[in-house]
């Protein structure tokens, strides 16, 4: 597992957002379910309770894979990496509108922003060769 | 030398794809040419950055340094003679960064490329003179030091990335406008920030 950036990756994000979904849960008490303007995460990250419910298992799958193997981490990773590169080119045309449902605000491009390229970058760039797949 | 190499290997690749995604973002409020123009430079960075992620190494370096000088002289002369006027600053400056550092990047790979590509003796007796010198890294150490780089890197993108994005006309709709509000309890209409 120290072995591998997948792993390792996919480990601690998965961690991370599953850690992320549980909290927001805390401050979405009141709000709809798809509501475009949620509650405050750690005074930040503007979450609703669909969002919540994606932290959780984006979370979930990462960490799932992390602790499987390189091949799983790898290939949740890249999807994962690639789903939220999209999500952040998307979520400027659909803001402003009533598909703007994942609240999107500055911090939370920033969180998926960094977290695209971390997970595109280890999924697609890093152990390229199957020889790896043994790790 | 060799480990800084290994943090710092994927940060052109990183900066295409957060150089895409300002300029895809430009394209979102732009109109006309420009759209079109931004819309295709957005997706080719996004493109070269993932292929060239998958491929280890920054691919077509020649073309992309001649793509990237090209975009970089084409933006200061549009900027300068205002034909960006409705464009915003911040965003136009961090995609050009983006680019520049791109360009910067490709241009080293293609010196390298000519320099290793004078024959295959000279690249094999320069393999086989560099590899016994360097002691192979263990596999764990590597791994950490190109995660290590990736998020260094991601983060340093995003931070450049981000604002930049925010401060763009689709951005800046996506920003929740003053307080947070409660359902049923909808705040004002501003036409004006709705497209």
């Amino acid at each position: 597992m120290k072995n591998s950036p997948n792993r390792i990756a996919a480990t601690v994000f998965g961690a991370v957002y599953v850690l992320v979904g549980l909290l927001g849960f805390a401050v979405t008490g009141g709000v709809d379910f798809i509501a475009t303007e949620g509650g405050l995460l750690l005074g930040v990250f503007a979450v609703n309770p669909l969002h919540n419910i994606a932290h959780l298992a984006i979370g979930a799958a990462l960490l799932i894979a992390g602790l499987s193997s390189v091949g799983a981490a790898k290939t949740v990773n890249a999807i994962v990496g690639a789903a939220y590169l999209l999500l952040g080119v998307v979520g400027f045309f659909i803001a402003g509108t009533p598909a703007n449902i994942l609240a999107l605000n500055t911090a939370d491009h920033f969180l998926h922003l960094a977290s695209a390229i971390v997970l595109l970058g280890v999924g697609v760039g890093a152990e390229r060769s199957a020889r790896v797949a043994t790790a | 030398m060799r480990a800084s190499a290994t943090i710092t290997r994927t940060w052109p690749m990183l900066a295409a794809l957060g150089g895409g995604l300002v300029g895809t973002a430009l394209a979102a409020g732009a109109g006309g040419a420009p759209q079109v123009v931004l819309a295709g430079l957005g997706v080719a960075a996004l493109g070269w950055g993932v292929l060239s992620l998958r491929a280890g190494r920054p691919l077509a370096p020649r073309i992309v340094l001649a793509a990237s000088v090209g975009a970089l002289v084409l933006a200061g002369g549009a900027a300068a003679s205002g034909g960006l006027a409705d464009v915003p600053g911040l965003p136009l400056a961090a995609a050009c960064v983006f680019l520049a550092a791109v360009a910067l990047s490709v241009a080293r790979a293609a010196r390298g490329a000519r320099g290793a590509g004078r024959g295959p003796e000279a690249s094999a007796a320069a393999r086989s003179t560099a590899a016994p010198s360097t002691a192979a890294p263990s596999p764990a150490s590597e791994a950490r030091r190109s995660l290590v780089g990736l998020a260094v890197g991601a983060v340093l993108v995003a931070a450049l990335a981000t604002p930049a994005l925010a401060a763009t006309e689709a951005g800046r709709s996506a920003v929740p406008h003053g307080e947070h509000v409660a359902p049923g309890d909808e705040a004002p209409v501003d036409p004006a920030h709705h497209h």
